[in-house]
């Protein structure tokens, strides 16, 4: 009899406790949306990728007046003009995508199972200089944002859709992704998760927190501040340095995983990029 | 000549130097801070990223806002404990910095602090 409870309770345990073990990117997905999507009932997904504009009206304001003539025309043009140019050898980059590249921004980072590990669109445009005989370029601003700018110009509107396959390598990416998100760092403690999850809407020295979900969608983007364009892991290092943390390096392992996971977080949206912002 | 010349070229740093060996006493002299200042200096630097009080221009609205804190905070003891370890006083996942353990202010820092919260 003892042992006959022991089983029933065991049982029920396992029940309840399944989901939660077995909780895989989907049900992350879900459950991580829906948390915004209550915290913030008025603000649509679309909504949502408009970042600390959603919490701030004159800034708004500001910003739909920038949006006018948008700054990162001129990227779009300069990207588009790389983009097709060919290399030294005859081959031009189209030679390198699928689609030519058109229209593929919204689902990078892929997992590439050659490798076992997250490639980031950036990382494969370099792939591709470099298979053809040319030299790879900066990764964090210049001539690879502007062709990123006209690669993600042609995605535009499409839902984003970064997929994390059913295997154990791109799970783990995905987990470390995760993890990297959610960890404390720098003198202040502070995870990523603090500013753009827990505490977005607030104001932390007078700027708005944006919302995890939806950021990924309007890289790169041009940045007053920067006064041109950056990939979204020139933004990463740049909330990094500004907690005094030592920032990850581009187009790492971690960084990549950090990109993966991040940027998952903003499936069904509209890709919106490139974007502004101050 | 070469005499002229020094002086011609050195009167400005020289006056530069003069200057600043005079104007530096005068200007830390200038006033001595009160104990509850400097605690409001430290509350400026540390805290207005993330709480609104009252003289804080580039207040946060993280957290919550520095108001009542006697009725809020009867034990001093309580305050001491949250800015010297919030993950440990409030909650493991806080976003308060560790502002004790984490070396921002020291023992005599965190009592200053607390003394000028206990006037908002
Ligand atoms: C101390 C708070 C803080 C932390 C921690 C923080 N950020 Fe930020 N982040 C900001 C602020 C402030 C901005 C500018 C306002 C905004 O867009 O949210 C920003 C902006 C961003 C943006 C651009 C959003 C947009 O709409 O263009 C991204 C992306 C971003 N952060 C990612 C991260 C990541 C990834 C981490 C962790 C490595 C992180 N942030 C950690 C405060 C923070």
């Amino acid at each position: 009899m003892k042992r006959l409870y022991f089983i029933i309770i065991s049982l029920l345990i396992s029940l309840v406790t399944l989901p939660i073990v077995n909780a895989g990117p989907q049900e992350d997905l879900a459950a991580y949306q829906k948390y915004f999507n209550k915290k913030f009932p008025d603000l649509s997904a679309v909504d949502l990728s408009n970042g600390m504009y959603n919490f701030n009206k004159d800034k708004r304001e500001q910003w739909e007046d920038i949006m006018s003539f948008p700054p990162y025309e001129i990227a779009i043009d300069d990207g588009k003009a790389l983009f097709t140019t060919p290399f030294k050898n005859g081959k031009t980059y189209a030679s390198c995508f699928e689609k030519g590249g058109q229209a593929i921004a919204h689902t990078y980072p892929r997992f590439d199972k050659k490798s076992g590990k997250v490639k980031t669109l950036a990382a494969l445009v370099n792939e591709c200089r470099v298979k053809n005989g040319e030299k790879p370029l900066p990764y964090l601003k210049g001539k690879l944002a502007s062709i990123l700018a006209y690669m993600a110009d042609t995605s535009r509107g499409q839902l984003m859709n970064v997929e994390v396959p059913a295997e154990p390598a791109a799970l783990a990416a995905y987990e470390d992704g995760k993890r990297i998100y959610f960890t404390r760092r720098g003198p202040r403690a502070f995870a990523c998760y603090h500013c753009h999850w827990e505490a977005a809407g607030s104001k932390i020295r007078g700027n708005e927190l944006s919302t995890a979900v939806g950021q990924a969608t309007h890289f790169p983007t041009y940045r007053s501040k920067w006064g041109g364009m950056g990939t979204i892991q020139r933004r990463y290092k740049g909330c990094m340095k500004n907690i005094g943390a030592k920032p990850l390096k581009q187009q790492t392992e971690a960084m990549n995983n950090l990109e993966y996971f991040h940027t998952f977080l903003s499936n069904g949206i509209p890709m919106n990029a490139p974007g502004t912002r101050f | 000549m070469n005499r002229w010349l020094v002086s011609k070229y050195l009167q400005g740093p020289v006056l530069v130097v003069l200057c600043s060996l005079i104007s530096i006493p005068v200007l830390s002299a200038d006033k001595p801070k009160t104990p509850l200042e400097q605690g409001k200096v430290l509350a400026l630097k540390l805290c207005q990223a993330c709480h609104e009080f009252k003289g804080a221009d580039q207040a946060g609205t993280v957290g919550p806002p520095f108001i009542q804190m006697s009725q809020r905070f009867p034990k001093r003891e309580r305050m001491r404990d949250i800015i010297y370890d919030p993950q440990k006083a409030l909650k493991p996942h806080t976003m308060m910095p560790p502002f004790g353990r984490h070396g921002f202010l020291d023992k005599k820092e965190i009592e200053l602090v607390i003394d000028y919260l206990y006037t908002l």
